[in-house]
């Protein structure tokens, strides 16, 4: 039986955007101030932007 | 120059007793988190990274090691690693730098940082370590095998080739840390948490009964200094309880 919890992660993908400097500064600095992952930090703040704003239709 | 730097990272859940562990062999701090949970120190040659194992987002358990390495420009290498035939090489930010991470010909994930944010953490301003204290992370596989010309395309030149069953690789002629590749034997196998198999060594100019002794005055007391087929080998056991080695000088660093 392989219970190694690395094989259970859910799969992610590479996501690359432009933004300005310092709002990736910002950012950086946000998920040290929460001692999360930069990724981790971004996945949260879309998915909260994305429940109020409410997202595409497919 | 992109030089790469051996790092190796070892998740714990013994974080302070195993700085304080490292700082006995000569090991200094470098970089501190202020939220805790990670310190970099540095050898004379090399540097380790200590990692709680509690925050690990891969699943580390305590006592886990992984071959680790810090360089300036991961692009750069990237770009080697690529050309080398790697075909999963990714590079992506992170909140301190940045990441390159790819699959290493054994299976595992190999994950190289560039540093280039302090905001959270702290640097010490602390007494240099010994110049010939270099950090040895030793991956148990096929000396022969794939990993050999995996390290050499990282950067890593061999050195030193004992004999079947060892060959040492450095970094910058070893002044940024060496590693290692062991046969694979049954009792290697029996000691070490996680998948990478890899244990923490070192090598040392400074008299190893010297090493030994002050390892023993701090409470490592099964500290013990024996003389084997490549010449002596102080022993120890680390307070996350896994063996630690400490080496003369190869050789070709002698």
């Amino acid at each position: 039986v392989n219970d190694d919890p690395r094989d259970a992660r859910p799969e992610k993908a590479q996501f690359n955007v432009y933004l300005p400097p310092d709002l990736i500064r910002r950012t950086k600095h946000q998920a040290i101030d929460e001692g999360a992952s930069l990724s981790a930090l971004v996945e949260r703040a879309l998915g909260e932007y994305l429940t109020r704003h409410g997202e595409a239709t497919p | 120059m992109n030089a790469i730097v051996v790092r190796p990272i070892r998740f714990t859940d013994h974080l302070e007793a195993m700085q304080a562990f490292l700082e006995t062999l000569g090991l200094r701090p470098r970089i501190l988190s202020e939220a805790g949970g990670w310190v970099e120190m540095v050898a004379g040659g090399g540097m380790l990274a200590l990692h709680d194992a509690a925050s690990s987002d891969i699943g580390a358990a305590s006592g886990e090691t992984c071959l680790g390495f810090d360089v300036a420009d991961v692009k750069e290498l990237a770009g080697r690693l690529v050309d080398a035939g790697v075909d999963d090489v990714t590079v992506y930010d992170e909140a301190y730098g940045q990441v390159l991470r790819c699959t290493d010909p054994l299976g595992e994930t190999l994950q190289v940082d560039s540093r280039d944010d302090l905001y959270g953490y702290r640097v010490v301003d602390a007494d240099a370590p010994p110049a010939g204290l270099r950090v040895v992370p030793i991956r148990f596989t096929d000396p022969r095998g794939p990993m050999g010309s995996w390290l050499e395309t990282l950067g890593l030149t061999r050195v030193v080739e004992g004999d079947d069953g060892y060959v040492l690789y450095a970094a910058a002629g070893g002044e940024h840390g060496y590693v290692g590749l062991h046969a694979v034997y049954d009792d290697d196998q029996r000691v070490r948490p996680g998948r990478a198999d890899v244990i923490l060594t070192f090598v040392t100019d400074e008299p190893l009964a010297d090493v030994a002794a002050r390892l023993v005055s701090h409470g490592f007391t099964d500290a013990v200094v024996e003389r084997g087929d490549v010449g002596s080998v102080l022993t120890v056991t680390d307070p996350d309880g896994q063996p630690c080695q400490v080496h003369e000088v190869p050789p070709a660093d002698a």
